[in-house]
């Protein structure tokens, strides 16, 4: 094995960490190289029309090509309910992950991504600051998380309001684009909790518009949202923020190399410098990268499997943290038979928190609200416990009213959720990794009353919950904790810079270092500390 | 070349869904949609739909049965199938995409729907429980 090419930092992935690490790293002029197996979609991207979702109902004779997939890969039947958000035209996310980087467990069902750009193409754009409370928690140091917060505001690109819900997830952000177009089901809602703004703030309820990582207004050649709700299928002007956006730019610059086909499986510290070894995923054998630092950001999973391997680990276990997630189909009987606007983004415009009056301490919670439309009605008729004949029929009429609660529940870890690598004999690295995760009786008791909370709180609001859907675990996509942050050096764990204990040259940058999860999205604080770990790796290297 | 008894299911299956056939290029869809998806049916199922297919009346009493006692049954995954492929279909657009409507039409259609889905299930559960 020669080297084939070495580099003053070398970034392991190119999802939302690994874009916002290449990008800091990248302006500091720093020569930077990311590495990734980079799966791309090569179907569908001309193939869905850049109009709207009604529009294209209506007219496209070749809407099944789409929208059910070319393989038929979106009549996918599984009680499973993980992915469910993954269109045909986002297959491509999970493709060979399988295959690659097998995951073994009877109770935890995570998405992983080996594409260009990562999970981040497929992220619900949902931005959540946390608080300095909810940093602490996690490991991260409030000041300069709360900076990085802007930097990469500033980057991406963010929308909202300055409303009930801006405390929660705008926090003290700057610059914010307005708000995308709120259609009539969701601005019930929102009436309805005006109208009992006062009652619900004593209880402790806010509801507002949410942070989205989506442009209202032009940004670095990238257009304002055209509200189409088709932004589940095509990604049409890029007004949602998708980290390949960040990697296309930084390679038409010239700022990063781009090294993809190649799955990075250990690494090796000398003297000098971090030596990474990596799969080819043609098959060509493997080959070595050299560089001065290397920074680990294929997601937590991904980074487990290759320090348990790189530190000839592979009976330990990791801790494993992952948001319980739940959500609950409701109905506004006053909306019943009214239509649906045209004109409306996919993604989640509206939020609700529920921050503890008495100030006990307790966590704030979130339920964010989506209308469905454009993930089609089949899949909801399915859930019916009637005939498909009868389901669409009711389905078909309760749809204008129809809206969708999806709460995050915390994670504050348990030594009984953890990874391993164990043996495997079909996958090419020999591994795979082990996953155990339940909720003690205690967690589960809290995320009852958490649900249960939302769930009388939305009657009150006239939205009615028809059903409560608990998730397999994995499904809320957002995983940490496997080498969490300590201050004692210990094995296994990240200092406060993100570098590994026991290395000199090795950092991690995605959510690797998370002591815990709060109830909310995080991708923003994933790409936040990012930043601030490429932010300390070029101090480090400046300073010899 | 999809198999041709699958594209006369599908007209049998899309006019019990929906109380409309199905086009040419959507019975195709359906006929390549379930030769890859791989959908197997137990000899029971196989039986089953035999009979449903044979006796069209029976389908909705059958699958709504089906709802509740096997709800991932093959003859499920195969309803379940035909009314993807109906939907994305611009034929059809108005059995799918949200009308503006009276409320108390919406209710009323509502509540028809579920009783007539209720009404369906003790025919569906016999036919069920007598092919074996």
């Amino acid at each position: 094995m020669s080297i084939s090419a070495t580099y003053d930092v070398l970034v392991v992935g190119s999802g939302a960490s690994g874009a916002m690490a290449a990008q800091t790293l990248g302006v500091e002029g720093v020569r930077v190289g990311v590495v990734d197996v980079g799966e791309r979609d090569a179907t569908y991207g001309e193939l869905v029309p850049a109009t709207d979702f009604t529009t294209i109902r209506t007219t496209d004779p070749e809407q099944h090509a789409y929208f059910l997939g070319r393989e038929y890969d979106g009549l996918s039947w599984s009680d499973n309910r993980v992915g469910s958000q993954l269109t045909p035209p986002r297959s491509h996310l999970v493709r060979g992950t399988e295959r690659q980087i097998p995951l073994v467990s009877d109770t935890f069902f995570p998405l992983e991504s080996l594409a260009y750009g990562g999970l981040g193409g497929g992220w619900g754009l949902g931005c959540f600051v946390f608080s300095d409370e909810e940093l602490r928690r996690a490991g991260l140091p409030p000041d300069p998380l709360r900076e990085a917060y802007q930097v990469v505001a500033d980057r991406i690109g963010i929308s909202g309001a300055r409303d009930d819900a801006a405390p929660y997830c705008l926090g003290r952000l700057e610059q914010i684009q307005p708000a995308p177009p709120l259609e009539q089901n969701l601005e019930g809602l929102l009436e309805a909790y005006r109208r009992r703004r006062a009652c619900l703030n004593h209880r402790g309820f806010y509801v507002g518009r949410s942070a989205l990582a989506l442009l209202t207004e032009p940004k670095d050649g990238r257009a304002p949202t055209s509200a189409c709700d088709m932004d589940f299928w095509s990604d049409h002007g890029r007004s949602a923020y998708r980290s390949w956006i960040t990697m296309d730019t930084l390679r038409e610059r010239g700022a990063i190399e781009y090294l993809d086909g190649r799955l990075v499986t250990r690494f090796r510290e000398d003297a000098d410098a971090v030596e990474v070894e990596a799969l080819r995923i043609d098959g060509t054998g493997t080959e070595r990268i050299r560089a001065r630092r290397l920074v680990l950001a294929p997601g937590a999973l991904g980074t487990a499997r290759i320090v348990l391997r790189s530190l000839d680990a592979s009976g330990r276990r990791l801790p494993l943290l992952s948001n319980p997630y739940t959500y609950m189909p409701c109905v506004q009987p006053r909306m019943l038979g009214r239509a649906i606007a045209a004109r409306k983004p996919s993604f989640s415009p509206l939020i609700m928190y529920y921050d503890a009056p008495d100030g006990a301490g307790g966590e704030i919670l979130q339920a964010a609200f989506f209308s469905y439309r454009s993930l089609l009605l089949f899949k909801l008729v399915r859930e019916v416990p009637l005939s498909f004949c009868d389901a669409r029929r009711i389905m078909h009429e309760l749809l204008s009213s129809f809206t969708i609660a999806g709460i995050h529940h915390p994670d504050h870890g348990d030594p009984s959720r953890t990874v391993r690598l164990v043996p495997h004999d079909d996958s090419p690295t020999g591994d795979a990794l082990a996953a155990d995760y339940r909720l003690r009786d205690d967690e589960q008791r809290r995320n009852d009353r958490s649900e249960a909370l939302f769930a009388r709180t939305l009657r009150g609001l006239g939205c009615v919950p028809l059903k409560t859907v608990r998730t397999p675990h994995g499904a809320s996509i957002h995983y940490g904790g496997t080498l969490p942050f300590s201050a004692d050096g210990a094995p296994f764990t990240l200092a406060e810079d993100g570098r590994l204990a026991g290395t000199r040259r090795v950092y991690v940058a995605d959510g690797s270092g998370l002591r815990y999860l709060p109830a909310k999205g995080i991708t923003l604080t994933l790409m936040g500390n990012a930043h601030r770990v490429a932010v300390g790796v070029v101090e480090g290297m400046r300073d010899g | 070349m999809p198999d041709v008894a699958l594209q006369r299911e599908a007209g049998v299956v899309a006019r019990r869904l929906i109380g409309r056939d199905a086009t040419p290029a959507e019975r195709m869809r359906y006929a390549e949609a379930v030769a890859r998806r791989g959908i197997p049916l137990t000899a029971r199922e196989a039986r089953l739909w035999q009979r449903v297919i044979a006796h069209p009346r029976l389908f909705n009493s059958v699958d709504g049965a089906l709802a509740l006692v096997r709800p991932t049954s093959g003859i499920r995954q195969r309803g379940y199938i035909m009314l993807a492929v109906l939907e994305a279909s611009p034929q059809h657009v108005d059995l799918f995409l949200a009308r503006e409507r009276a409320r108390p039409l919406v209710v009323l259609s509502v509540i028809g729907a579920a009783v007539a889905g209720a009404l369906r299930v003790p025919l569906g559960l016999l036919v069920v429980a007598v092919t074996r």
